[in-house]
Formats: structure tokens, sequence, C-alpha cells
């Protein structure tokens, strides 16, 4: 019998070529389809694709009409790409690598309408999406309303005052000690104790004058009373140190509570900033918005880029659709990483005038081709200025010492009516001007570094101020500054980046504006020391008559002591002439003794 | 489902070479143990068509040890990964890693790589074992049910016959 079943090689050439035929039809849209929602779930907003096109020889792709949503306004693409076309390796694709010599983008369009709203795809985006909502509300707090003075009643109500902790804490401890020596004070003036002393004294006194067992025993318990007394006198002693320490520590405390309402001041004018309420911290005030604001914009865009910079990590395990295999990767001969763009041109047409430039090196693994993606956009046919560029590096080759450099430069743009201010007490633009800017930012471990320096030039300031006093004072000092320059430096992290700004403005604005600011801080201080000592007037005279009536507990303390040291002199002189007394009597009884026995002899010898 | 495995019986029963039938089976626990989406598969279609190899048994046993895999994944896995990770073995897998056409095979799967090895080391000795108990179920079962009581009832059933025409 023959083995083989020629019909079934015939039904395996057809089903082969039906397969490859439908799959080439099918390609195309099915790779449109993965494209646009692989790229939907990176950008987190719906990302649509209009064509894709697939040349089998030489395999080339073509894709039109990419729109990127913008997660943060649907109704806006983020990044709108007319074209994109490239050509791929067939030795690489079979290797599983998407290696792309040559890469053209064509008419690139930041934030154009969409047709539709796009969708969000990732539900962080839109927690990302409220906390820079979040970010956005706090930048427009930070305006020039910063440099009007608080009200001080505004301020004593949102301020908890520390005085206020101190003086409960001080009257808590008065009563507390108070009740603490009211108990010592008990124990010590116990009168049924004080009473028996006395009965134990007119007692012995009455010994005294008894026969001669009557005073014997009488000496005998005016020494155990001195020994008692003694013992009182030591309690007592006790008491009074523990009395001073008591006293000195609630001095103390008594000090800090009137130096409380001071410290209370002073804590106020550092977070009111009334020590830097002049004009040298003008320009931190007038363009530190704008700065933040144009950082949010760069924090906002390197957000949305991020997710297509992420770099794979070379022993990363793909799993298997049976979710169990795993994908072991062995050395390569040749190694490329699964991702390699070497080379993109771009071109993209914005408002401000188009933009040619190109990205090389655009890699799922740095480490394994070792060069940096770089990228360069040079303005062309620029509107409103003369020059624009921005360059960059974005180097992941070594995992310690990753970093991203980004440069800019401007020049000559022109001012047109530049919100610096709007607060409604200070409204305050740049109506007309030059502005020239260079700009470096590094960020490496998280944290951003940068300078941007600016010069203003052919500058014309205005402001519809409505209101006058100090607002007033501060724009009319505007008026005659024509040219100024920028120092801008950050630093941190990227959610919480330190801005200080350096500016020839400050000292522009004038001396008599410094001078009018702080004449009114010291107003502002003034009225809250006032208010402050007002307010704690009460409650401190209230603790200085507490701690008065401490001091009656150190009288009581010295006229008891006194007391029984008067006892105890007393008794102890009693003694000593109780026996004097007997000694003299003793002496006495001996003497008339010694007569009659010397009488005695006498009389003898006489016979 | 049903169909499937009348039809595989009346092979069983039928003169349809025993070979035909094994290999049918062979090829099917190759395209069963395995994952579906490989490339190695597509040759496992073209012999099944090419050569004169049962579709019915195949398709049967196909059934029958994709199920079977599912259980022994655990085990085909850790003998991948054992393979995979072997010293010895390292170079001819660098060197097949780095060729385009067996990257396609994707042969550095744990998964596969075990599942492959034990099909093609059981493949043999299953065609052998499946063609000699072919041969003996047909020489001792078929012949002792076609003269049992119960057989002549079936034959003679109705009911028995709709169901077998049905499953057809």
């Amino acid at each position: 019998m023959n083995p083989f079943r020629w019909s079934g090689l015939l039904a395996f050439i057809v089903i082969s070529a039906l397969i490859t035929v439908t799959g080439m039809f099918l390609l195309e849209p099915f790779v449109k389809n993965q494209l646009a929602s692989y790229l939907s779930e990176k950008n987190g907003a719906t990302v649509d694709i209009g064509d894709v096109r697939i040349n089998y020889w030489p395999l080339q792709m073509t894709i039109r009409q990419i729109e990127i949503g913008d997660s943060q306004n649907l109704n806006l693409n983020a990044v709108q790409i007319e074209r994109v076309n490239f050509q791929l390796s067939v030795d690489d694709l079979l290797l599983k690598k998407l290696i792309v010599d040559d890469m053209s983008v064509d008419n690139v369009q930041l934030e154009t309408q969409r047709a539709y709203p796009a969708r969000i795809i990732r539900t962080d985006v839109t927690k990302t999406e409220q906390k820079k909502t979040e970010e956005k509300s706090q930048d427009d707090s930070f305006s020039i309303s910063d440099i009007d003075l608080p009200d001080v009643k505004d301020v004593l109500k949102a301020e908890p005052l520390e005085s206020t902790k101190v003086f409960e804490s001080l009257q808590k401890d008065i009563e507390g000690t108070q009740n603490n020596w009211r108990k010592i004070k008990q124990d010590i003036g116990d009168q049924q104790r004080w009473d028996e002393y006395d009965q134990r004294y007119a007692k012995i006194k009455q010994g005294f004058k008894g026969n001669t067992k009557e005073k014997l025993q009488a000496l005998k318990d005016a020494r155990q009373l001195i020994r008692d007394l003694k013992k009182e006198k030591a309690r007592i002693q006790q008491a009074r140190r523990q009395f001073n320490e008591d006293y000195d520590r609630l001095n103390n405390e008594f000090k800090q509570a009137r130096q409380a309402p001071s410290k209370d001041v002073q804590r106020i004018r550092q977070k009111y900033k009334l020590d830097n309420l002049n004009a040298d911290n003008i320009s931190q005030l007038l363009l530190g918005e704008k700065a933040t604001a144009y950082i949010q914009l760069a924090r906002r865009w390197y957000k949305k880029i991020q997710p297509y910079m992420e770099t794979e990590d070379d022993v990363k395990d793909v799993q298997h659709e049976r979710s169990r295999g795993r994908d072991i990767r062995f050395t390569e001969y040749n190694p490329q990483p699964d991702v390699l763009i070497k080379h993109v041109s771009i071109s993209a047409r914005l408002p401000r005038g188009d933009f040619k430039g190109e990205i090389n090196n655009i890699s799922s693994n740095q480490r394994i081709n070792r060069k940096p993606m770089t990228f360069v956009l040079s303005g062309k046919k620029m509107r409103k200025r003369k020059a624009e560029e921005i360059k960059g590096e974005l180097n992941f080759i070594d995992p310690e010492n990753k970093f991203v450099q980004v440069d800019y430069q401007l020049q000559a743009a022109q001012l047109d009516k530049l919100v610096l201010s709007r607060s409604s007490k200070l409204p305050l633009s740049i109506n007309k001007g030059l502005l020239n800017m260079k700009m470096d930012a590094r960020l490496a471990d998280g944290r951003l570094k940068g300078q941007a320096l600016m010069d203003f030039q052919q500058v014309v300031f205005s402001s519809d101020r409505q209101t006058g006093g100090m607002a007033a004072m501060l724009a009319d000092s505007f008026r005659n500054i024509k040219q100024f320059n920028v120092d801008a430096r950050f630093v941190g992290a990227l959610d919480s980046l330190q801005l200080k700004l350096k500016s020839d403005l400050d000292n522009q604005v004038g001396a008599q504006f410094k001078a009018q600011l702080k004449q009114k801080s010291r107003e502002f201080e003034q009225q809250l020391q006032a208010r402050i000592n007002n307010k704690f007037k009460a409650p401190l005279a209230k603790l200085e008559t507490q701690r008065q009536k401490l001091n009656q507990f150190k009288s009581d303390l010295d006229k008891k002591e006194q007391q029984i040291q008067q006892r105890i002199d007393d008794l102890k002189q009693k003694i000593k002439q109780k026996e004097n007394e007997k000694k003299q009597q003793l002496k006495n009884k001996l003497d008339s003794k010694k007569d009659k026995l010397k009488q005695k002899l006498l009389e003898r010898l006489g016979r | 489902m049903f169909s499937q495995l009348i039809k595989f019986i009346r092979v069983l029963s039928s003169d349809v070479s025993p070979l035909q039938i094994s290999a049918g089976i062979s090829l099917a626990m190759v395209m069963g143990l395995t994952p579906l989406l490989s490339l190695h598969n597509v040759l496992v279609v073209f012999l099944l068509l090419v050569l004169r190899v049962n579709i019915a048994s195949f398709l049967l046993a196909w059934v029958f040890f994709s199920g079977l895999a599912y259980l022994f994944d655990p085990q085909f896995n850790q003998l991948g990964e054992y393979l995979l990770s072997r010293a010895d073995l390292i170079p001819l897998w660098t060197d097949l890693y780095n060729q385009p056409i067996a990257r396609l095979f994707n042969f550095n799967n744990t998964l596969l790589l075990g599942s492959l090895v034990v099909a093609l080391l059981a493949f043999i000795p299953l065609l052998v074992i499946g063609n000699f108990l072919i041969v003996r179920y047909r020489q001792y079962i078929v012949e002792k049910f076609k003269k049992s009581r119960l057989f002549k009832f079936l034959s003679t059933s109705k009911w028995f016959g709709r169901a077998v025409s049905l499953a057809e």
C-alpha cells in the first residue's frame, strides 16, 4: 500500500495558501488594532490609527493618521502624526527583534481637535489628572496677592497659638502642685498631733516640779519628745526642699508662658514671610508662578512620554500562552535590543512654526546597543521668534548612572501680553518685549536639576489696577523698567521641585517701595503682638496670683519649723537646767556628808 | 465527540491498517501534549495529511492528549527548565537561539521543549505498542464480542441502529 496520500499534500498546499492569503489580508487590520490597543494602554487614553499598510518585499510599513488622545483633555489629541514610514529587516523579525534603520515621522502636530472624544484606558491616568488639577489649583494660588499683608484678625483665627498650649499646661501644673501642697500642709499642720506634743510638753514641765522619781521620768520623756520633734523638723525640711523644686519648675514654666506670646509673634512672622516682605523677592513672586507653570508643563510632557521610554529588563522572562512556560534567553552572537530604531527623521507643524529634527537610537534596552537616545528639534520659519531649538539625550546605558539631559534655546521671542500676575489686587503683565532664553535640565536618580537664563528686553509693563495702596505703589515702580534678566535654578524631585529665582528686577523696583513695605510689615507685627498680648493678659495675671499663693505654703513651713525649733530649744534648756540642779544637789549632799565626817573625825581626835 | 468515538470504534474493528491508526494516535500525542500554536505542529499537520494516517483516530486522540497535557504541564515545564539550563547543552541552545529559523520553533520555552521531548521520546514506543494492541484487539476482543449475545441484541435493536446512524 502506498504510504503517501498525495491528495493530502494538495490539501496541505491549498490550506497553507488560503491561510497565507487570508493572513495577508487580515494582517494589516490586525497590526492596526494591536498597535492601537498597545499605544492606548501605554498612553492611558485612546490612540486611533487611520491606516496601516504593509509592503512585503522589501518589508515596509506605513502608518497613517496616528491620533494620540490627551488624557487630560479628552477632546484633544496630545499628538497627531500624519504619517510614519519604516522598513523592517526580515532576519531580525525572525529573531523576534524589531530593528528599523530609518524611520520618517511626518507632520507632527500638538493639541489638535479630535473628531470624537477619547476614552480613558487606564484609571491611574484619571488619578494623575486629579493630582494635576490639585497642582494647578496650587499654582493658581501662587500669585502677587502673596505680598499683600494678611489681616491680623484672620491670621489669629487661622493660626493655632502655641501660647494657649503653654498656658494650659502651666495652669494644670499649678493646680496639681497646689493640690499636692494642700495635702502636705494638712499632714504637717495635723492639729491632733501637735496637741499631743503640747500635752507631752506640759506633762514634762509638771514632772520637773515633782519628786526625784517624777523628775527622772520627765527627763526621759523630754529626751523622747526632742527626738520626735527632730523627726517633725526633718519632714518639714524635706517638704521645703520639694517645695523649692516645685517652685523653681513653676517659675521656669511661668517664664516660658510670659515669653510664649512673643514666640508666637515670631513664628507667625516667619510663616507669613514678613521678614522677606520686601522688593528683594518680588521677582520670585512675580515670575515664580510663570516658571512653575512652565516646569509643570515640562513635567506633564515628561510623564506623557515616560511610558514609551521605559527600558526593558534584559533578563525578563516572557510568560507563555499556557501561562506556565518560560522563555529562556541565551547569549546572542550579535546582541540587539528587542526594539531598535536607529534613526528617525521628524517634521512637525506647530502654531509657533515648523520644526524639523531627528531622533537617534530609540532602543528598548540601551544596555545592549550601548548608545544613548539623542534628539534634536529645530524651528524653521518661526512665527514671533527668531529661532528655537531643543535637544537632549536619554542615557540609560549604565543602570547606576541613568540620566536625561535636555537643552533648550529661544532667540528673540516676541512677548505679547504675557500675564505675570492674575491677582485681582495687582494684575500685571508684559505688554510687549523680547525674550532670549537658554535652559538646561538634567534628570538623574529621580531628581531634576537645571538652570534657565532669561533676558527680557524692550519690555513694556502694564497693570490695570483698580485699587490703591501697596498694589498701586508696586505697579508704579515697574513703569520705568525696560529690560531685566532672570536666573532661574530648579532642583529636587520631579513632584516637589525647589525653584530659586534671581533677577535684577528686584534692584530696579525701588528703595521707596522697600521702605514702605518694611513699615507695613512692622505695623502688622505690632498689631499682632498687641492682640496676642491682650489675649493672654488676664490668664497671665491669674497664674501670677496662683503662683503668689504658693508662697504662703513656704511661710507656713518656716513658721512651723521655727515653732518646733523653739520647742526643742526650750526642752533642751530645761533638761540642762534640771541636770545642773541635780548635780548641785548631789554636790551639796556630798559636801554636807564630808563636813559631818570631818566633824566626827575632829571630835575623836580631840578626845 | 460521540460520533468521533463511534468512528474510532468502527475504525478499530475495520480493516484499516493498525499502523495507520497508531500513527494517527502518535501524531495526535505530539500535537496534544505540546502548545497548539507552535511551528512544529504545522509539520505534524503536514505529516497527518501527506502520510496515510487515520484522521478519526488522530482527532479523538488529540482531544485526549490535550486534556492530559494540562495535567502534566508542570512536569513538562520542569523538564524543559532542566534541559535548557544544563551546562553541557547550553552551547547547542545558544547556537539554535542565534538561528532565525530555530527561534521560530520557540524551542527556548520551557513548557514547549519539555512537552516536545516527552512526545518525541514516546512517539515510536506508542506507535509500536499501539499497533500491537490494535492487532490483538481485533484478534481476540472483536471476534469474541461479535459472538456475544449483547452484540446480537444490539445489532437487532432499532434504537442502537438509530443512535449509530445519528452519530455518523
